[in-house]
């Protein structure tokens, strides 16, 4: 028989020899002290666990194997599209292994296992009963073990999300979810989040990113003149704020809000601002990121009163253009920032979260805002509807069968939707993260946020409306100078046109050298052709050397016009890849085919290049346009 | 009604709950390795209920026909022994909410012993009905 020690050393080889860091985050020395393994009435090893409910088994006492094989096909027979499509298998909770045992020989080419393990002491428990090797040296298995749900569901995602999400389906037996019970519902939960923010975050860059960049360039006079939230650090400190989101529960709030409008400082969503000033309420600062057009209809035809505009420096400039009170901007990302520093000061970074009331939210607790009350946030279905009245999206929801069910404000079920309920994680997130800050909910409806302190709203502002009247004049920076930045934006934006207008030249050389190239290994004299097409790749090579030296901002600003060609490159990459792993072991088929290979990968690049070109042609006139207009500013 | 025709009604009464019983069980099992219905243990209980129904079925027997039947009267006695114990461990399974244990117990030794039990009831029946 083989001893526990020499299996331990088995498995750490191979682990050792796959990912010599691996090991290095666990605690081999962690001892499972409610697992213990059994031999099965049938002779094979099986895993019993405790709990308060007492002694319970992990695996079948009578067969094991059998049992995960009936399991795995029952899943397969059920959902046969799913598995069948799905490219990753995401297996919670390592147990003896079984699950592997029966999901692998059922793997076609390209389909991956994912193992996630939350606790140490159980894998180590598992290396030391079992050879693992065989299934740790394979390439179709990945292992995670992270105790923490949040980075457990980060590793998965990036496991899953190369350059497109693929599709997975997650195996968690009943019993392990009852090991790890609260484990498994936020790893669950993070994970959905997670991906639906990638798929979301990648359908933005590919579907807006040019707008984001024209609407920042066109934005650059009013950005220029208009202070950072940088400038509103803790310039409201341990006084409170009510933040306002444009959810169905809104509604019944707005009495109170209009009696206490001037008594506590209100930062809303602008997509809430109708149906507030319907009612006669007037929030002190408006926000709105959205780069789209649709985000106009909220502030159309709406006078300001006072108010003033916190946006994005990507909001949609037709929304920042029409305002006609004080703005402050924010940026959505360091990247942003460090192209704006070489046109003005800092303005500071606001993270979006996925949603304009996370704006409001972060706005706040950059002021120092304490506490900070949440109001109209429902992030669920309340009464069937989507938002508050006058909000262009609303509307009485049909439950689908992509909503699930969240724990409610006064307890019971909601409906919500996946994209809401990552709104809610990253609430939850963020109000974990800055404990400094104490968090109401006076939304009195929708779903409950961890967290948050729950409230009703007539007791809020019995608590912290103060007795004067709030005057948000004497919040706006005195140091401001525009006019200073208004000749260094203009220097820096011409600077930029020439870069942009070289990197169009390089880009147009090396679709040339492209061409060149194309033709050299098309030539069917073997001993001309190899020295042409060594010169032309020598050439190329150089070529892309320049092309990385162009500036970062120069660069941006060029990538945020062509995202989608990136992407669709990115995409046929990928999706060769996966041609390759259906068609692998065809090694003389890849030979034959080696020169089209080439030939197609210099057509992609091409590809990418003429976009470049037509991205140069594109932005030089807007940031010209931008110059004009700060000039007549 | 004298004995004979009480065994062979009370026999055929339980060989139609065993045919009945089978599928159901197996609907049960796997009901309960996939966690699927929270009323499964309810369920359960009412299958235990079954149980015990044999098993007195079973106790009843191997008096009524120890004489006439010994071997059969055996079988029943060895069943009554196999099903009590099968059902202290799912008592116990139940305490602790162990699913596996349960559906094990019920797909590996419940069902086996109801396919012996079913044949044995077959056969009596079938003897008694020919020495009549």
């Amino acid at each position: 028989m083989v001893s526990m020690e020499s299996i331990f050393e088995k498995n750490i080889a191979a682990i050792n020899k796959r990912n010599p860091n691996f090991l290095k985050k666990i605690d081999l020395d962690e001892i499972s002290d409610d697992l213990f393994s059994v031999e099965g009435k049938r002779g094979a090893l099986t895993l019993k666990a405790r709990d308060s409910s007492g002694e319970y088994y992990l695996h079948s006492p009578y067969d094991p194997v059998r049992e995960m094989n009936q399991l795995i096909d029952r899943e397969f027979s059920s959902e046969e599209k799913i598995f069948k499509e799905a490219r990753f298998f995401i297996v919670m909770g390592i147990g003896l292994g079984y699950c592997l045992d029966a999901l692998l020989p059922r793997l076609k080419k390209g389909q991956k296992v994912i193992l996630v393990e939350p606790r140490d002491s159980d894998f180590i428990f598992a290396l030391k009963t079992r050879d693992f090797s065989e299934f740790i040296e394979n390439d179709a298995i990945s292992i995670v073990v992270q105790k923490d749900p949040g980075v457990a569901a980060a590793h998965v995602s990036h496991l899953i999300c190369s350059t497109i999400q693929r599709s997975w389906k997650l195996l968690l037996h009943p019993v392990m979810m009852r090991r790890n019970f609260d484990f498994s519902k936020q790893f669950v939960l993070k994970l959905r989040g997670n991906l639906f923010g990638i798929m979301t975050g990648m359908n933005t860059e590919i579907g807006l990113s040019h707008l984001f960049a024209s609407n920042v360039i066109e934005n650059i006079p009013d950005i220029v003149r208009s202070p950072g939230v940088n400038s509103f650090i803790n310039a409201w400190r341990d006084k409170p704020v009510i933040v306002i989101a444009a959810g169905p529960s809104l509604d019944k709030q707005i009495p109170l809000l209009k009696k206490y409008n001037d008594k506590i400082l209100m930062i809303s969503v602008g997509a809430a601002w109708r149906n507030l000033s319907s009612e006669g309420v007037q929030p002190h600062i408006l926000a709105a990121v959205d780069p789209q057009d649709i985000s106009q209809t909220a502030f159309n035809g709406l006078e300001c009163k006072g108010n003033w505009l916190l946006a994005d420096t990507a909001t949609n400039r037709g929304v920042v253009g029409g305002f006609k009170g004080k703005k402050i901007f924010s940026n959505s990302y360091e990247k942003l920032e460090g192209f704006l520093t070489h046109v003005c000061e800092k303005k500071g970074v606001l993270g979006s979260g996925g949603s304009v009331a996370h704006i409001t939210f972060n706005f706040a607790l950059k002021m120092g805002a304490n506490p900070i009350i949440m109001v109209g946030q429902d992030l669920a279905y309340t009464d069937n509807l989507t938002h508050t009245k006058g909000h262009v999206h609303r509307k009485v929801v049909t439950v689908d069968d992509e909503a699930f069910e969240v724990p409610g404000y006064y307890g019971g079920k909601l409906k919500t939707s996946i994209q809401m309920d990552t709104f809610r994680i990253y609430f939850e997130d963020l109000i974990k993260i800055h404990p400094e800050s104490r968090v109401i909910n006076a939304t009195e409806g929708g779903a409950k946020i961890e967290g948050t302190e729950q409230m009703p709203l007539a007791e809020v502002m019995e608590k912290f409306a103060g007795d004067d009247v709030i005057d948000i004049e004497n919040l706006w920076p005195s140091n401001h100078h525009f006019s200073q930045n208004t000749e260094q934006a203009i220097d820096y934006i011409n600077e930029i046109i020439e870069k942009i207008k070289s990197a169009k030249v390089l880009a147009n050389d090396i679709l040339d050298s492209s061409e060149r190239l194309k033709v050299a290994l098309d030539e069917t004299d073997s001993e001309k052709s190899s020295a042409a097409i060594d010169m032309e790749k020598f050439l190329l090579k150089d070529l892309y050397a320049q092309f990385r030296e162009v500036d970062e901002s120069a660069i941006w600003l060029i990538e945020s016009f062509t995202a989608s060609a990136r992407y669709g490159v990115l995409r046929s990459m990928d999706e060769r890849d996966d041609k390759l792993d259906v068609e692998e072991g065809d090694e003389e088929k890849e030979m034959d085919d080696a020169k089209s290979e080439g030939i197609k990968n210099i057509d992609l690049n091409s590809e990418f290049y003429r976009n470049i070109a037509t991205a140069c042609d594109a932005v030089v006139p807007a940031l010209e346009k931008t110059i004009e207009k700060i000039n007549n500013f | 009604m004298n004995d004979q025709n009480l065994i062979i009604s009370t026999s055929e009464e339980a060989e139609k709950y065993l045919e009945r019983a089978k599928p159901a069980l197996e609907n049960l099992i796997r009901s309960i390795r996939e966690f699927k219905n929270e009323n499964d243990m309810q369920v359960l209980g009412q299958a235990v209920e079954g149980f015990d129904w044999l098993n007195q079925y079973a106790q009843s027997m191997q008096s009524l026909i120890a004489e006439s039947y010994p071997v059969v009267a055996g079988e029943f006695a060895q069943f009554e022994k196999d099903i009590s114990f099968i059902m202290s461990q799912m008592v116990e399974g139940s305490s602790s909410q162990d699913h596996i244990l349960i559906a094990d117990l019920m797909e590996y030794e419940v069902i086996p012993l109801f396919d012996g039990m079913k044949d044995t009831i077959t056969r009596i029946i079938n003897e008694i009905k020919n020495h009549s």
